[in-house]
């Protein structure tokens, strides 16, 4: 039997020799993201911000490419890092779906917000193509079986890929639908007043292997569309709105297959804000 | 790594940052690339992960450190591709292509075609353990705060991975 350092040894051997150097568009795109990327926290000083880009102008077209496909809401990646408003004890109330997630083994839908109001999200999915809250159901599975990985996910079983998950490294809800069957992530309101809701939604999976058609997400209150917009693969499209709700109003956000289910994996980032 | 750059850098100058991410950029890249086992989400990892530390630099409150926190970002990067990897093929095949490590050709070397077979068969997160201790050559400590985990898991991880790979080195020579 091989001792251990042994193997420790060729471990390390064989992963110094298998290492590769970066590729040079991926350091390009790097920097010429971070050329137009803001520093969280940033103390400046009296040094500007020099007009040198060391890799020049290449590779733009590339980097949002990269950058949308490798998740599209890169730029709002930090929100996970830093506590959000939600549930906090300020005088604008703000409800965030990610930073209310619910893990293992406090999983509940419906799930109380931030604030202890039971049952303000829900994780539902529909029962047939109509927007019709009386259709929708409660997903009854949860998931949290990928160790190592944040990744929670609340999905039906019966059906496949069908699920709305929580990524948190990416502070991002994610919804997949399948063919007939929208997923649904629910907000219901313990306010009364007017909220503003903003959002980005995207479809990361670009390219799809297999052919697909589009998406389509909607902003519902009850059965009415607030905001609907189609979504293309790889498309990624800020979203914002105002409406009033009153207590126990939802308003339902809504992955629609729009046909075929391929690739349909939905990227959502979304804060509904009470107007003070 | 050299201090005075990261403080710059820290301080929002890019000439720094570009220096310090050419200085880098392989390490981060490779460590990827084996956690990631797929040079496609390592690029887009890497990627991420260098905009992310430039993002970050001005929280990192010991620029000594820079390089073990730097590795940290680029952890979760690669977590989070090989996460959202797992979420796009859900209930697919979750196997990653491996599409980094072509079968090496010369002959003599059949360790490390078990190696790598061993380490394919390790779970990311055990990778990353493993990547950390032995390519970034972190401690079990530093490890354990980069990846938010016990440093007893840590430990066990470690054994496990070693095992694993012990097990297909062994395998070959049976």
């Amino acid at each position: 039997m091989r001792p251990d350092q042994e193997i420790e040894r060729q471990l390390e051997d064989w992963l110094e020799e298998e290492a590769r150097p970066i590729p040079h568009e991926v350091m390009e795109g790097a920097l010429e993201a971070v050329a137009r990327t803001p520093q969280v926290g940033a103390r400046r000083s009296g040094l500007p911000w020099l007009g040198s880009r060391p890799m020049g102008m290449l590779g733009g077209a590339a980097v949002l490419f990269l950058v949308v496909a490798a998740g599209g809401l890169a730029v709002d990646r930090f929100r996970s890092l830093f506590p959000t408003e939600s549930g906090g004890a300020g005088t604008v109330q703000v409800w965030d779906p990610v930073a209310d997630w619910r893990s293992a083994p406090d999983q509940q839908n419906p799930s109380p917000d931030s604030y202890g109001n039971p049952a303000v999200w829900g994780y539902l999915r529909s029962t047939s193509v109509r927007h019709e809250p009386t259709t929708y159901i409660l997903m009854p599975n949860h998931e949290s079986d990928w160790p190592g990985f944040l990744r929670e996910a609340w999905s039906e079983p019966a059906m496949t890929n069908v699920v709305v998950a929580v990524w948190p490294p990416d502070a991002v809800i994610y919804l997949h639908p399948t063919s007939g069957v929208h997923t649904i992530l629910a907000w219901t309101s313990p306010v009364a007043g007017e909220v503003t809701i903003d959002g980005v939604v995207a479809r990361p999976q670009n390219p799809c292997e297999e052919p697909s058609d589009g998406l389509i997400f909607s902003v519902d209150r009850h059965s009415e569309t607030l905001q609907a917009m189609g979504l293309d693969l790889g498309q990624r499209t800020p979203f914002n709105l105002t409406t009033t709700v009153g207590v126990g109003d939802t308003v339902y956000f809504v992955a629609d297959s729009d046909g075929d289910a391929n690739c349909d994996l939905t990227q959502l980032q979304v804060t509904i804000r009470l107007s003070p | 790594m050299d201090r005075e750059l990261v403080e710059r850098a820290q301080l929002g100058d890019e000439s720094a940052y570009a220096a310090l991410a050419v200085r880098i950029g392989d390490r981060l890249y490779a460590a990827a690339n084996h956690i990631l086992r797929d040079t496609g989400r390592a690029e887009d990892a890497t990627q991420q992960a260098m905009i992310d530390i430039w993002r970050m630099l001005p929280q990192l409150k010991d620029p000594d450190r820079f390089q073990a926190w730097a590795y940290r970002i680029v952890v979760r990067a690669a977590y989070a591709e090989a996460g959202r990897q797992r979420l796009w093929s859900l209930r697919s095949s979750a196997v990653t292509p491996d599409r980094t490590f072509a079968p090496d050709h010369a002959a003599g070397i059949a360790d490390r075609d078990q190696l790598a077979r061993g380490f394919q068969r390790l779970p990311v997160d055990h990778r990353a353990v493993v990547v950390l201790k032995h390519f970034a050559g972190l401690s079990n400590l530093e490890i354990a705060d980069a990846l938010d985990i016990p440093e007893g898991t840590v430990r066990s991880r470690l054994h496990y991975s070693l095992k694993i790979l012990r097990a297909a080195l062994e395998a070959d020579s049976r």
